[in-house]
């Protein structure tokens, strides 16, 4: 089913060139911030329309950073960003914000806090259109009700008037969902939405979003940490180490053959259910680096195991090894 | 099919359902503060001095009080004399229930009247405290840099400004009613302490995630403020209030007392005349007891009541406070 959509559909919805984020470091009260976290660093892919793709990584890597860049929460220091052919990079005018915010949306990581708790169900999932000006109360109305019980919550009128408190951590994120997806977005990015939820409830809410994203026809960017819960959901998975897009590639060609070395790291740290299953495992060094202004070389250089010599002195670059699959890494760069 | 029903009865009034649904969380939120003795003994006394003020005053004056056709007594409680008695101010008696002031004005009849002033103007007062303590706290915190540096600074300034004083400069420079007087104690403390209360509180609903989802969902800012961050900060702010009235009334009496208020009669103003004629001097004080116990005590009950309500308040805000 998914690779009939993926193929039909081309059209990129969503294209970043080159898109930095850093954070001034604080340092004394009067002084201009002289260092920076680099939270994403020259970050370049393309989202076509009906795809999904995972970023990955270790926490503190920019994934959740790069969401809220996209969806225009923090200016990006530099870079571009094109949704729907349209550059949204600098958006001034009003007009031009609430025609990417009624495009785009996001779900967040945790449920309990996501959802405004002196609002009720109703409110929540219909603010939105109530931002966007949209349909008359009624409309609204029946517009809600439609996408409650699209996403599980049903009878859906029983739900409208409550509050998020009278709600299980599950409803939570599914009304979460339902508010996210009323304005029929053409791009989602869903912040580590199943993490918060207990292991019973992930996989329920998993399923609804992978049969939202195929009844829709939605482009999805999916954060999370998980390479398990990657696969299931995505189309592509994109591994991401310190503000840098180490790895890109089809989910299960990073699955199968991962290349750098941090991917591997991280394939081989899943738990495998056969215990008699030997796996060769990658051992890497120490935690993840610090992202304030990091030297000019291979960000995993530190704790990589086939570190060479040329990884200290200069930055690898995303390089193609074949059929769309990119790695930033110097082992497989030919000289 | 049973469930389209039920949508239609649903919808039919909205309004119907979020009255209902105020209904439900007043019904909550009373249950908590009632469990809290000294919020309900506040709102006691509160509810004892409204009926004595709005209701019962009238009655009285314009039934028993009421001016006789030969003109000998008048219960006014600014131009009312009583002719039949010897010497003012007498102790209480049958006619006079607390007695009479200095210039034979009957004390209860002024302790009466004042009654819905010292509510209007403590409500008054309070009501525009915490209207410009609500915006400037949540915009300042919303917006962050020279805006939030401006109002901080402002706030602390108005915190060390020396209130009284200044309001007993003010008073020599124009004529300070009820009105002016809620006005000017409204807009100096709207800038002070509650403005720095509502803006840290504002900055813990600022970075929830709910603001971030409105504005994922093209919120503007102005819409975010007024409909997310000032409803989670109201419940503080209508604690405030409370707080706000004792502070305007205690002021109000201070002021009064200078005898720099151009008012009709308020509580501060019976004590400025017993005080004026000298009749709360050295051994006077326990002997003329009526003309300064009445509208002390009143003060003192009707201040500290908004104060018990505060705290009845806070129980209901804050959940820590609870006795579980």
């Amino acid at each position: 089913m998914p690779e009939v959509e993926t193929s039909n559909a081309t059209d990129v919805v969503i294209k970043v060139e080159h898109l930095k984020k850093y954070f001034p470091v604080r340092r004394g009260t009067f002084a201009r911030a002289k260092q920076f976290l680099h939270a994403v660093d020259d970050l370049n892919f393309e989202v076509k329309k009906g795809e999904v793709i995972a970023l990955v990584g270790e926490s503190g890597c920019g994934k959740t950073t790069t969401g809220k860049t996209l969806l225009r929460l923090y200016e990006p220091t530099d870079g571009k960003i094109t949704f729907l052919n349209r550059d949204v990079t600098c958006i001034h005018s009003a007009q031009d914000r609430k025609w990417l915010h009624s495009k785009s949306q996001m779900i967040f990581q945790d449920p309990f806090e996501s959802l405004n708790p002196r609002k009720t169900i109703f409110d929540i999932v219909s603010e939105p259109m109530n931002v966007q000006n949209e349909g008359n109360l009624k409309q609204r109305e029946k517009k809600v009700m439609d996408i409650l019980n699209r996403v599980g919550i049903s009878p859906p009128d029983t739900f409208l008037w409550r509050y998020p408190h009278e709600l299980s951590g599950g409803q939570r994120q599914r009304v979460a969902i339902a508010r996210a997806l009323v304005m029929n977005p053409e791009f989602v990015v869903a912040d580590e939405p199943t993490s918060m939820l207990d292991v019973s409830i992930r996989t329920q809410v998993m399923t609804l979003m992978m049969e939202l994203i195929h009844e829709m026809h939605m482009t999805f960017i999916y954060i999370t940490h998980d390479l398990a819960v990657a696969r299931y959901m995505a189309d592509y998975i994109s591994v991401m180490y310190l503000g840098k897009m180490v790895e890109y590639g089809k989910t299960e060609e990073i699955i199968q053959n991962p290349l750098h070395p941090y991917t591997k790291a991280l394939i081989s740290a899943v738990p495998v259910p056969d215990p008699e299953f030997k796996r060769k495992s990658i051992q890497i060094k120490g935690g993840i680096g610090k992202a304030i202004d990091p030297p000019k070389r291979c960000r995993f250089y530190e704790r990589c195991p086939f570190a060479k010599d040329i990884c200290a002195k200069e930055e690898p670059m995303l390089i193609d090894v074949g059929e769309g699959h990119k790695v930033a890494c110097f082992l497989y760069s030919k000289n | 099919m049973k469930s389209k029903e039920n949508t239609k009865e649903v919808f039919e009034s909205p309004l119907k359902i979020r009255m209902k649904l105020a209904w439900r969380a007043f019904k909550e939120n009373w249950k908590i503060f009632s469990e809290s003795k000294i919020g309900v003994l506040g709102l006691w006394i509160v509810i004892t001095f409204a009926i004595a003020g709005f209701v019962v005053y009238p009655i009285l004056a314009s039934t028993v009080w009421k001016p006789t056709l030969s003109g000998m007594t008048s219960y006014d409680p600014v131009t009312g004399y009583d002719f039949t008695t010897m010497n003012n101010p007498t102790p209480p008696s049958w006619h006079h229930l607390l007695g009479t002031d200095p210039l034979g004005r009957d004390v209860l009849a002024q302790l009466l009247y004042s009654t819905p002033r010292e509510f209007a103007l403590g409500i008054l007062a309070a009501l525009i405290t915490v209207f410009i303590g609500t915006v400037i706290g949540t915009v300042s915190a919303y917006y962050g840099g020279v805006v939030d540096t401006f109002f901080m600074r402002l706030a602390d300034l108005v915190l060390l400004f020396p209130f009284i004083p200044f309001l007993i400069v003010l008073s020599g420079m124009i004529q300070i009613d009820l009105l002016r007087l809620a006005l000017i104690i409204g807009l100096i403390s709207g800038f002070g302490g509650i403005t720095i209360v509502l803006r840290s509180q504002a900055m813990v609903v600022k970075v929830k995630p709910f603001i971030e989802s409105a504005k994922v969902s093209g919120a503007s800012n102005p819409y975010i403020i007024v409909n997310h961050i000032i409803p989670n900060v109201m419940p503080l702010s209508f604690l405030y209030m409370m707080f706000n009235v004792t502070g305007a009334i205690f002021s109000e009496a201070v002021l009064s007392f200078f005898g720099l208020l151009n008012i009709r009669m308020s509580w501060g103003l019976m004590i400025y005349t017993a005080d004026t004629a000298g009749y709360i001097v050295g051994g006077n004080i326990g002997h003329y007891w009526w003309l300064w116990l009445p509208p002390g005590a009143a003060i003192t009950l009707l201040c500290g009541a908004f104060y018990f309500i505060g705290r009845g308040l806070d129980e209901v805000v804050n959940p820590r406070l609870r006795r579980r």
